[in-house]
């Protein structure tokens, strides 16, 4: 205990006991007003009930992400708010017998005022909430409390079976006006394209790319095509100069060259004169002219002749070639002026259709947030319908009534006892608090260490109270009567407590 | 010459003069004249050792009018009385010396104090001590002089040829004597200031150098008489009862004393539980 605290202590105590019929009359009235209105305090039932927040259903976590449970935050203030609720509290004056024909507004007012006052709703954990209805009669308070729990399950399951459903017509409202919007897209895409025939995006650039090539394809070979011609027709023209010796000429020819090679040796050797040289000359001159008639039998001018059936199948046959290819020239040129024409045209179109590109892209872009807006509305719409038949078949947050309200066997509330109790306590403690805030709202010295210690002046001695014989026999006296009536009381007072009250 | 041998000489001779001369000079009616050729003189026929006392109070009295003895009940008040004496004889360094009581308000003890610090002067057997009662308005200590006659400090000032020796009186109390307030309650308190009243203080400590002249006075924040007087006196001691007054009362009155004579606070009737000493 701290020096000041000591102090102040013994500064109570001395004072108190100075002063001891006050504590003890204090104590006495304290007790006596606290006893009486125990004995007047209204005797009230309280009946409860108990309900359950059922919000871990099974087919919650089935359905996780697909549906939302209804969520309840402040169960207990919400349970308070439909409990106090002018629909439940007219039924429960009804259901009390509170109300009677010819009853005004106000009266009506005052006992729904006074029905509120006597419900009380406790929060008991995250998912417990106690419905409790105070009155003096435990009949009325049990059936009332029945009552109100059977409105407020009631009600509150109509109310998530609202919520919920407004919720999906919401969405579907919601969806309606997404598609609508999505349509009409669609058709101011349309209309743009008709009123420009704008050829598709992609498709486009794909078939002049095919055209080009085609074009380009086309032109090599129409250029094949000729180059075979002018060979076909070269083949024609150099038909009858193809020479092809005969075997007696080549053979004749083959002799006189022998023979000359011969002659050629021997003149190396010998004069012209010599036998062998001119019989060489003679057998020269004679296979020349074997050779001069050769020729003349084959025509004369020079050229090899054919034989008439072979040259005329291959005239034939080059003929029908060069007539062939004549023809796919002409098909390839027709194909490729087809091709040009067709690029060009193209590429007049695509020049045209440069300038209305952009709103094309912005109807394009418009449609396409449409259409997401619309497939997230949809699958929200389905999450809507599931929850909205989870709660139509109260498989989500549902209240439950977990203890049933009861007829109150005991008075609730304080009672007798308390009263007596609570009397004892504070016919102790105040008369010693007065005597304290006295002390310290008195600002006159109390204490003696003051003196030194905030005046500064000297202090030479402290006098205790001295009484005179009188006063001591007197003060005896009044302390042996005030011990045996504090005990004396007190001793009833805890006997009356000990045995319970009125009972 | 011893102080004993002193009061011998007085005593034969005012004998010696005889109880006419002395009825004279003190300007006594007829009435009170038996009273004193009777009683008042005999404190002054024996020494001091041997100071007779005419009659003393029982210890039932002494209860009774809350006056400390040294085998009392209660010692934690009479040594409180006993530190208040010690103090004073330190501060005085031996000899004996003047102190005035007084009150920081009415009713706050001055009287009680003072008078029980006389009486906590005469536990020693080789001190005297002379109590004035200057409380003239309400006189605190005629009960003590009752049995005897009532010739007290209004009378002396009042009067002015009469002895000081006339109106210190016996106060039941063995080496206790009192001047009480006197007869004459009407007279003004400027008489305090008089030359005369100096005179008798200045007399009354020189006379014994062991008696202790304790002077009992008014409130002082009430009343002028204390502050008057402490010019006469040589300390001051100022009463403060329990819950009386307040800091800034205290540290007021405290600045009307005369520094140098001012002793120090006596708090006075601080409430405790019976058979406990607190603090």
């Amino acid at each position: 205990m701290t020096p000041r605290l000591d102090r102040k202590l013994h500064m109570l105590l001395n004072e108190s006991f100075a002063r001891r019929r006050f504590v003890v009359a204090t104590f006495f009235t304290v007790l006596a007003a606290s006893l009486l209105i125990g004995w007047r305090w209204p005797m009230s039932y309280t009946s409860s009930a108990t309900i359950i927040v059922d919000d871990k259903n099974i087919i919650q976590p089935l359905m996780q992400g697909a549906a939302v449970a209804t969520e309840v935050a402040d169960r207990a203030r919400l349970a308070r708010e439909i409990i106090q609720s002018r629909r439940i509290m007219n039924q429960l004056i009804e259901a009390v017998g509170v109300a009677h024909a010819g009853m005004s507004p106000v009266e009506r007012e005052r006992a729904i005022e006074q029905l509120k006052r006597q419900t009380n709703i406790v929060n008991l954990g995250t998912n417990l909430i106690r419905v409790e209805f105070k009155d003096t009669d435990p009949e009325r308070a049990y059936r009332a409390n029945a009552k109100l729990v059977e409105f407020f399950i009631a009600e509150n399951v109509g109310t998530k079976v609202k919520e919920s459903e407004s919720a999906f017509r919401f969405i579907d409202e919601q969806v309606r006006l997404y598609r609508a919007k999505l349509a009409k897209a669609e058709g101011n895409i349309k209309q743009f394209r008709a009123g420009a025939n704008i050829p598709r995006g992609r498709n486009e650039a794909n078939r002049e790319d095919s055209l080009y090539t085609r074009a380009e394809q086309t032109r090599l070979e129409l250029k094949e095509a000729e180059i075979r011609r002018a060979t076909l027709e070269r083949q024609l023209e150099g038909e009858a100069r193809t020479a092809s010796d005969t075997s007696q000429e080549r053979e004749l020819r083959a002799r006189l060259q022998t023979l000359q090679t011969q002659l050629n040796n021997l003149r190396l050797t010998y004069q012209d004169t010599y036998p062998d040289i001119a019989r060489l000359k003679g057998d020269i001159e004679q296979v020349k002219r074997a050779i001069g008639q050769e020729q003349k039998n084959r025509g004369g001018d020079g050229t090899v002749v054919l034989d008439e059936a072979s040259a005329t199948q291959l005239r034939q046959r080059l003929m029908q070639d060069l007539s062939q290819s004549q023809t796919q020239i002409a098909a390839l040129r027709a194909r490729l002026a087809e091709t040009e024409r067709t690029i060009q045209a193209g590429q007049e179109q695509g020049r045209r259709v440069t300038s209305g590109g952009v709103t094309l892209s912005d109807l394009m872009r418009d449609f396409e947030v449409n259409q997401s807006i619309l497939d997230d509305l949809l699958k929200r719409r389905e999450a809507a319908r599931v929850s909205m038949n989870l709660d139509r078949d109260r498989q989500g947050l549902s209240f439950r009534i977990h203890d049933e309200a009861s007829l109150p066997m005991q008075p609730s509330g304080p009672q007798f006892v308390h009263f007596a109790i609570a009397g004892l306590v504070l016919g102790l403690v105040l008369p010693f608090g007065l005597i304290y805030a006295r002390q310290q709202l008195d600002a006159r010295i109390r204490s003696h260490i003051v003196i030194p210690e905030r005046l500064s002046l000297p202090l030479i001695t402290v006098v205790p109270h001295l009484s005179g014989p009188e006063e001591k026999a007197r003060s005896t006296r009044s302390l042996q009567w005030l011990a045996i009536l504090v005990f004396s009381i007190v001793f009833i007072v805890i006997s009356v407590i000990v045995t319970g009250g009125r009972a | 010459m011893s102080k004993v041998e002193k009061a011998l000489w007085k005593a034969r001779q005012i004998e010696e003069a005889g109880g006419q001369a002395r009825t004279e000079a003190a300007g006594l009616e007829p009435g009170q004249e038996l009273i004193l050729r009777t009683t008042e003189l005999q404190p002054y026929r024996h020494d001091i050792g041997r100071m007779v006392e005419p009659w003393r109070l029982s210890e039932s009295d002494l209860a009774e009018s809350k006056i400390v003895s040294p085998d009392m009940d209660d010692v934690a008040v009479a040594d409180a009385f006993r530190a208040l004496r010690t103090r004073i004889v330190q501060e005085s360094n031996g000899s004996n010396c003047s102190v005035l009581v007084t009150s920081i308000c009415g009713g706050g003890g001055a009287s009680f104090v003072a008078l029980n610090l006389a009486v906590a002067f005469t536990f020693d057997a080789s001190r005297t001590a002379l109590l004035v009662d200057c409380d003239l308005r309400r006189p605190a200590y005629d009960y003590l002089a009752a049995p005897m006659m009532q010739c007290g400090l209004t009378d002396y000032l009042e009067s002015h040829d009469l002895d000081p020796g006339l109106i210190i009186h016996p106060a039941g109390i063995p080496r206790l004597r009192l001047i009480p307030a006197g007869r004459r309650s009407e007279v003004a308190p400027e008489h305090l200031e008089s030359q005369r009243m100096r005179e008798l203080l200045g007399s009354v400590k020189q006379r014994y150098d062991d008696r202790y002249v304790i002077v009992n006075t008014p409130s002082l924040t009430q009343t002028a008489e204390a502050r008057v007087l402490s010019a006469l006196v040589d300390f001051v001691v100022l009463v403060v009862p329990y819950a009386g007054a307040t800091e800034a009362q205290v540290w007021h009155a405290a600045q009307l004393i005369d520094e140098a004579k001012f002793l120090g606070v006596v708090f006075n009737d601080e409430p405790r539980l019976p058979g406990f000493a607190w603090g």
